[in-house]
């Protein structure tokens, strides 16, 4: 359940993240980003879409039709410039926050 | 596409809402999916119902997704919102000046209604213009309700002294206006609803307000001579509660532009509609009874509700489906 409501709160950076690296289509960001992980995330295929259209609509990513390796008609997602200044300023936040809680939880359990 | 994915992405696609080219482009996005995770499944060793069935379980239900994405794609901007709003503002300006009586500014108003509701439908219909569109219904409507107290009063005449009051060809006449001016306003309903039936509900949220305070004119015999002094309320006094009536719808329209979850609008509209029906029965004093007033109110949430039968062709959503887009080299 906390991971469940990390990932909803993370949605917009792990996707960001993945999409600086290159485009992709959809199913290809859930493989991506389990395999990543290494299984610690499974994204939800159904709120996956939802998630891209609205980064989308905030003018952060762009998509487009493309072909897949397979030959096949995919909607491609590309980070657009404003996404990559909301990511960089995402990831700073998210390290701080880490940092954060690491001190209180160091010092807790000295 | 298989018969089970073709239901998925039918049942999905009636709840998604949305203008038929951005509906037929999710759902070729979400089957490319399904069949991407069935082929992976179908390499493992499942059988092809058996991986399009996982790969749907998995995709998670149609509805929920459709409800996602409506959500994301019908939320507008504070200027879109405005937009929308504009029109219920200038009709509250109008009241609360007291110039609705002037033929100059009403020309003026429906003229410039009429001009963004033309542009707008020529221009792929946006939707901050049905609000617009909604006023200029107004028009056949109201000259409609005229029509039709012309043959009644004709059918009165007949029952009571066996002979017409007035001339036949004003009766033909009216019968004939009455048909073209409401299949007008139903072709324009039914080609709004077929886009959203939220939207034509919101085009003619004005409806039942405007009906009661026509009602209230015609039953007082001031419809064409509205006097500045009057026994009990002054015409400043209706036209200062119309304002505010015309404040809430504006307020309603632009909330219902800026949420993006469905049931939110639909609560919104059927809490609106009833309510300035009953604010403007309490303000307007020697207006209908108590019992005509429950029955407008419940009237006004049948008119909203009526443009949900003029809901979307399964054809339009399909078509756009199958014609899509090709790639384009990046």
């Amino acid at each position: 359940m906390y991971r469940r409501e990390l990932l909803k709160g993370n949605t917009e950076t792990l996707l960001l993240s993945l999409l600086a690296g290159e485009p992709m289509y959809g199913y290809q960001v859930v493989r991506e980003i389990e395999k990543r992980s290494s299984g610690y995330f499974r994204f939800k295929e159904g709120t996956l879409y939802p998630a891209l259209h609205r980064l989308e609509k905030d003018d952060l990513v762009e998509g487009s039709w493309g072909t897949s390796p397979t030959g096949q008609n995919r909607r491609y997602y590309y980070i657009t410039a404003k996404g990559l200044k909301r990511l960089d300023s995402m990831l700073k936040e998210w390290s701080q926050f880490t940092q954060a809680v690491n001190l209180v939880a160091r010092s807790n359990s000295s | 596409m298989t018969r089970p994915v073709r239901g998925y992405l039918s049942e999905l696609s009636e709840h998604l809402h949305l203008p038929p080219s951005q509906e037929g482009e999710i759902l070729r996005e979400l089957q490319g999916h399904l069949e991407d995770r069935a082929q992976e499944l179908a390499d493992s060793g499942l059988s092809t119902d058996a991986a399009l069935n996982q790969a749907m379980r998995e995709m998670g239900e149609s509805r929920a997704i459709a409800s996602g994405l409506y959500e994301v794609h019908s939320r507008r901007s504070w200027n879109h919102a405005g937009l929308a709003a504009l029109p219920h503002v200038l009709l509250s300006l109008m009241f609360a000046l007291h110039i609705w009586t002037a033929p100059i500014w009403v020309s003026l108003a429906l003229g410039v209604a009429l001009i963004i509701s033309v542009l707008g439908w020529r221009a792929g219909r946006p939707t901050w213009t049905f609000p617009w569109l909604g006023y200029c219904l107004m028009v056949p409507l109201i000259s409609w309700g005229l029509a039709m107290s012309a043959v009644g009063y004709g059918a009165w005449g007949i029952i009571t002294t066996g002979s017409l009051p007035l001339g036949i060809p004003i009766y033909l006449g009216s019968l004939v206006y009455i048909g073209l001016s409401l299949w007008i306003v139903i072709r324009i309903v039914s080609r709004v609803a077929r886009k959203d039936w939220l939207m034509a509900s919101l085009t003619v949220l004005p409806i039942p307000f405007l009906a009661y305070w026509f009602l209230y004119f015609y039953d007082n015999d001031e419809l064409f001579t509205p006097s500045g002094e009057r026994v009990g309320q002054s015409l400043q006094e209706i036209d200062s509660s119309a304002a505010i009536v015309f404040l809430i719808l504006a307020i309603a329209t632009a909330v219902f532009f800026r949420v993006g979850r469905r049931t939110v609008r639909v609560a919104l509209l059927a809490i609106t509609a009833p309510s300035i029906v009953v604010l403007a029965w309490v303000s307007y004093q020697g207006g209908v009874g108590q019992m005509a007033v429950f029955a407008f109110a419940a009237l006004s949430l049948i008119v909203l509700s009526a443009p949900a039968l003029f809901g979307k062709s399964p054809a339009d959503i399909a078509r756009a489906a199958v014609h899509g887009m090709k790639p384009k080299p990046r």
